[in-house]
């Protein structure tokens, strides 16, 4: 109806281009395959997994900066009615956009490499982590937070000793889920082009190099558990 | 009236003037009720019972007295400081006025010594509250109250651990260690398990405490029987306004009955008859 061949569109310009008309390899050649990882393909990815850890970690930070100056808009005792419903409209609007969308339109905008990635990546965490954090805002008891501006706490000391001992647990976990899910999105914005170990990974899956596959996702994996490993120590410390 | 230690006189400074003071509570705000010319004069060192319905005013006035109401208008000078209309008031008011709410809002996970540790946080600074930092006076101060709550067996216990009772000595210890100048007092939950002897526990603890340290105390309060024993004067509120206002010493026998039949709290939004406005 557009003229556009959607089947072939999608071929080529879908997440992966493959060949619509090769047969599969089938599950136990892919197993076969996987199971034979090539570790020397480690060497090369380091670089590109370290842009993919910092991509995360940048993107999770700058989610993290958004919400909180969205909050004093979010929440009544910082801004109006109206203002609240706009950007509450706003939040809901743009956590219905397709993450990956706004990667590819980033790196429309930028070209590609990391930066459209951390930028698209960013972006998408904002709506969810505020969100949540104003919920526990609002579900939070502010008695104490009144009790002690009667005692003539200020803002920031009313925060800290009335407000954080109910959000505190809340916001780490949000955080934490954030970093989790930006590193997830920062590995597979190398499928728009946008930077980090994704691309070479979906190469060689392209390319059937299954070992090759094989060995940077499990390299993925380990930079996961140690993350939560890390995340454990912390908690285990506090 | 005979546990009232030392009646007020007329002739004490003046702690706070209130004069024509209206104010209409936000629809869902926080606090409701509203306040319609309100006209009071609170001396220093009196003890003045708030009786009245819900919704009467009792709880806007204290806020209003505690510098945290917006938005009213009229006159309102507490403590030699003329309070603003439209915002809080200054930290140094707020420091000065005392606030004891219904529940005692603690931090459940904080031991008795850091809740009460809290009511200091007017006296320091942002820093060193943050990092936890205290003078040798906030020390000393917080020891004093939680002895004078009799709460040094449980200093290091967790808040969230103790009874109610407990709880409200704690809540009261950490506005005294505001070292406060007008001490302001929500009577206890109805919902709780003894109402009468909770109220009439925590007015003769406030009581107490505030002469000793020669301060003026304002209570809302659910039995009038309970409030013309302890205070100087029954304020009764109603629909905003102050409906009946005496010293306690002046009521005559016939006022004492019409106070005690109107009962505590819905009754008293029954009506004042018998009560001459006296204001």
């Amino acid at each position: 109806m557009l003229g556009l061949d959607l089947s072939r569109a999608a071929a080529q310009t879908g997440p992966i281009s493959f060949d619509p008309t090769a047969p599969g390899i089938g599950l136990i050649p892919l197993a076969a395959g996987l199971l034979r990882p090539d570790f020397s393909v480690w060497i090369d990815a380091l670089p590109l997994l370290l842009q993919t850890v910092a991509v995360a970690i940048a993107a999770a930070l700058l989610s993290g900066l958004a919400a909180s100056l969205l909050l004093f808009c979010l929440n009544r005792p910082f801004g109006s009615r109206g203002l609240a419903l706009i950007t509450r409209a706003m939040l809901v609007a743009l956590g219905a956009v397709p993450w990956l969308a706004v990667a590819a339109l980033m790196v429309l905008a930028l070209g590609p490499g990391y930066r459209a990635g951390l930028i698209a990546i960013a972006v998408s965490g904002v709506p969810a982590l505020t969100l949540r954090v104003s919920a526990a805002l609002n579900a939070a008891d502010h008695a104490m937070a009144h009790a002690l501006a009667s005692a003539g706490a200020l803002g920031l000391q009313r925060l800290r000793f009335a407000l954080w001992p109910q959000i505190g647990a809340d916001l780490g976990q949000a955080v934490w889920e954030c970093l989790n899910r930006a590193l997830s999105r920062a590995v597979l914005a190398g499928l728009v082009g946008a930077g980090g170990l994704g691309a070479p990974l979906f190469d060689a899956i392209r390319a059937g190099e299954l070992e090759s596959a094989s060995a940077l996702l499990l390299l993925i994996v380990l930079v996961a558990l140690t993350l939560n490993l890390a995340a454990m120590l912390i908690r285990g410390r506090r | 009236m005979q546990d009232r230690a030392e009646p007020f006189r007329d002739a004490a400074p003046v702690a706070a003037v209130l004069r024509g003071v209206s104010w209409a509570g936000e629809a869902g705000g926080a606090l409701s009720g509203r306040l319609s010319d309100v006209r009071l004069i609170l001396h220093d060192g009196e003890h003045v019972a708030l009786l009245g319905a819900r919704g009467s005013g009792r709880h806007a006035l204290l806020h209003l007295l505690n510098g945290q109401l917006r938005g009213w208008n009229g006159t309102a000078i507490v403590l030699a400081q003329p309070l603003p209309k439209t915002g809080q008031a200054p930290r140094r008011h707020r420091r000065r006025v005392a606030y004891l709410p219904a529940q005692p809002a603690l931090d459940p996970q904080r031991s008795v010594w850091e809740n009460v540790m809290l009511g200091r946080l007017g006296h320091q600074s942002v820093l060193a509250s943050v990092l936890g930092r205290s003078s040798a006076r906030d020390r000393a101060r917080v020891a004093q109250c939680i002895g004078a709550l009799q709460l040094k067996p449980l200093a290091n216990r967790r808040a969230g651990s103790l009874d109610a009772d407990a709880q409200r000595r704690i809540a009261l210890a950490r506005a005294l260690a505001q070292e406060p100048r007008l001490l302001l007092a929500e009577a206890p939950p109805r919902g709780s398990a003894d109402p009468r002897r909770a109220e009439a526990d925590q007015i003769a603890l406030l009581c107490q405490l505030a002469r000793q340290r020669r301060i003026p105390l304002v209570f809302t309060c659910h039995h009038a029987d309970l409030a013309m024993r302890r205070a100087d004067r029954v304020v009764l509120m109603r629909a905003g306004g102050i409906a009946f206002s005496s010293p306690v010493e002046t009521l005559s026998v016939q006022q004492r009955g019409s106070l005690v039949r109107l009962g505590a709290g819905e009754g008293m939004a029954a009506g004042a008859s018998g009560l001459r406005l006296v204001v």
